[in-house]
């Protein structure tokens, strides 16, 4: 029988064809529930003869490539996972941690956040989310440490990372499991404070760039990449600006995030 | 019959302040975008009531921050130009 998994709050089950329920579970290894607990939904990814096909509870199957359809069941679980969070703000960031040092990376998609973070874990820092940074009200951020999605163009910075990848040979972009990398993973659920809030910025060739921030400037990079600001509101808002005055921000201008990664590390150690 | 006094703008009622430190934001729930405010404004900001008269708020500020009355007027009025451009402030101010 398939476990339960737990992504934040949101219990899940997931089914499929013997190669769906594989990386499905690869994704999601470590996440399994061990104490009764029911399922709110069930996720079933399976080869179709058009590709692959990826659907969500009794909802339309959705036939895609192997890569799109993974993606679109992993998306909705992150989804899920957010709005599972009722008393945190949830911002998409990456986040790592270095000793009692714990930093967030609110950034949009497509920013190299992802690529970034992988290149901190590798740089020894330990990994907790690429992707959702939920942050309760007294400033801790809670380890969320699914695989690291890292995308074709990013895979030449890291190609000495691709022994970690664990979604196989049917998706182009690798799904690195921080495990095996040098940093490690952070246990599921285990809580941090956030003590650095560092703003990537990828551009093509550019030197390194470091930038102190204000408070303000903090509290403005949470506040815009918080998935749940609307849903709870002002309480949400006072959180992200307190977490912003108690921690140091800088904004990092890379077009290297190996450079990036020592340059962080250097300065979290300072 | 006496002209009424222009008073201090007031915040939309979609928009929250929200003071970090000495800087405040200004979260625009209706398109989820963020305004940074400098410690200038950010004291600034935070009486715009929309009924106090402006004249009067321009004043005290004169006194507490010994400036020109001329200064401190141009530095309010850009911020509520600012505001405004910003959709930030109720219709009518």
């Amino acid at each position: 029988m398939i476990a339960t998994h737990r992504a934040l709050d949101h219990a899940f089950r997931i089914d499929g064809d013997d190669w769906g329920i594989g990386f499905l579970e690869a994704i999601f290894a470590g996440f399994e529930v061990t104490e009764p607990v029911e399922a709110r939904e069930v996720y079933r990814l399976e080869v179709v003869s058009s590709g692959a096909r990826a659907t969500v509870g009794t909802g339309k199957p959705l036939d895609q490539s192997p890569g799109d359809a993974a993606s679109h069941l992993v998306t909705s679980i992150n989804r899920e996972a957010m709005l599972s969070m009722r008393t945190s703000s949830v911002v998409h960031a990456g986040v790592v941690a270095l000793g009692d040092v714990c930093v967030v990376i609110p950034a949009v998609s497509g920013s190299g956040k992802s690529t970034l973070t992988a290149a901190l874990v590798a740089e020894g820092f330990s990994y907790l989310s690429d992707e959702l940074a939920p942050i309760s009200d007294a400033g801790q951020v809670v380890a969320y440490p699914k695989p690291i999605v890292v995308r074709n163009d990013s895979k030449s910075v890291l190609d000495d990372l691709a022994h970690a990848d664990v979604g196989g040979d049917r998706f182009e972009p690798w799904f690195l499991d921080a495990g095996r990398l040098a940093g490690g993973r952070s246990s599921i659920g285990e809580s941090r404070q956030v003590t650095h809030v560092v703003v990537p910025s990828f551009e093509e060739r550019a030197e390194i760039d470091v930038a102190p921030l204000t408070p303000g400037q903090v509290a403005v990079a949470l506040m815009v990449n918080c998935f749940n600001v609307a849903r709870r509101g002002r309480p949400s808002l006072e959180s992200l600006a307190r977490i912003a005055e108690q921690c140091s921000g800088v904004a990092v201008v890379h077009g290297d995030a190996r450079a990036a990664a020592r340059e962080i590390r250097r300065i979290v150690e300072s | 019959m006496s002209e009424s006094r222009e008073t201090l703008p007031a915040l939309h009622p979609d928009v929250e302040l929200v003071l970090v430190g000495d800087e405040a934001v200004v979260w625009d729930s209706r398109t989820s975008t963020a305004h940074l405010l400098d410690p200038l404004a950010a004291a600034l900001v935070i009486h715009f009531d929309g009924v106090s008269p402006l004249d009067e708020f321009i004043d005290d500020v004169s006194v507490t921050w010994e400036r020109p009355v001329a200064d401190v007027t141009a530095v309010v009025r850009s911020l509520v130009d600012r505001m405004n451009a910003a959709n930030a402030l109720s219709s009518g101010t």
